[in-house]
């Protein structure tokens, strides 16, 4: 990630945010501020409930620096605070509990699998922003924060895994879903928006 | 699906199956031929596989774009120096 420093800087900076400088905690705060508001905005859909995560996640994380250990990287150490403070936040009565998982095939045809007399085009990237904006919202809960977390955090399969509380291959299942939910809503925006 | 085909033996569906993990590089040697035979003979998977992976990277994108609403980073600092503080 352009904003992610790396392993070592960083955990020399943890080490004199843990001794009390708070400058360095100011350094690691603009350096995961953006990727924390991200996922926290994937979860709770609401701009106004991520930045109170946000916040709780960064004084969490201030009061609980010691508790952080070089296995996990500092960015995952802080996705899973601000998980643990979403889902306290998180609306139950906007998921759908019980609801039938579709198929890939399903999925896929909505997303243009197997419809030959259409090949549209993805816009160009300007174009595309605002729409791959809004098809990422439209997604359900699951699928934007599998996404949010491997396509945009960047984070590794096995990161990704643990941090949901998946197994790999349910990780990935979930992940395949989720993109293709995402390419057939992309689809739908740029139909809708077409010239 | 319109006309499911079996194409390096394979059908479209399971191909579709496999996309993802053909995407990250994550298919063992014999479902990496398969999908790379099947697309080779089906225009259809084709198509979509390549539009599949186009929609994948430009969410990528999305990353390097977004920054903060305006005034969240700085009523962050706020609350962080009170804490510090008090
Ligand atoms: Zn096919």
């Amino acid at each position: 990630m352009q904003d992610h420093p790396d392993a070592h800087a960083e955990a020399a900076l943890i080490a004199q945010a843990r001794a009390g400088d708070p400058g360095a905690f100011d350094a690691l705060v603009e350096a995961h501020q953006r990727a924390v508001f991200r996922f926290a905005r994937a979860l709770t859909h609401n701009d106004a409930l991520a930045e109170d995560v946000l916040q709780e996640t960064f004084l969490s994380a201030l009061e609980g620096l010691g508790a952080w250990r070089a296995e996990s990287s500092f960015r995952t150490w802080l996705l899973v605070i601000a998980r643990n403070a979403a889902l306290k936040h998180r609306r139950r009565d906007r998921e759908r509990p019980g609801e039938q998982e579709p198929d890939f095939e399903t999925l896929g045809r909505d997303a243009g699998w197997g419809d030959v007399d259409s090949p549209e085009r993805i816009a160009a990237s300007h174009e595309a922003a605002s729409a791959v904006t809004r098809a990422l919202a439209s997604l359900d809960v699951e699928a934007r924060e599998v996404l949010t977390l491997r396509e945009l955090e960047g984070l590794s399969g096995d990161e990704t895994a643990r941090l949901l509380g998946l197994s790999l291959a349910a990780m990935k299942s979930r992940l395949h879903r989720a993109r293709l939910a995402f390419v057939a809503a992309l689809r739908a925006e740029q139909g809708h928006h077409a010239r | 699906m319109l006309g499911e085909r079996v194409v390096g033996g394979k059908k479209c569906s399971e191909v579709l199956g496999l996309l993802s993990r053909y995407l990250d590089g994550d298919l063992d040697a014999d479902e990496h031929r398969w999908v790379v035979t099947h697309v080779e003979g089906c225009a259809a998977c084709a198509s979509f596989g390549s539009r599949f992976a186009e929609a994948i990277a430009r969410l990528r994108e999305e990353a390097a774009r977004e920054g903060l609403p305006e005034g969240v980073g700085a009523r962050l600092k706020a609350r962080l120096r009170s804490a510090q503080s008090g």
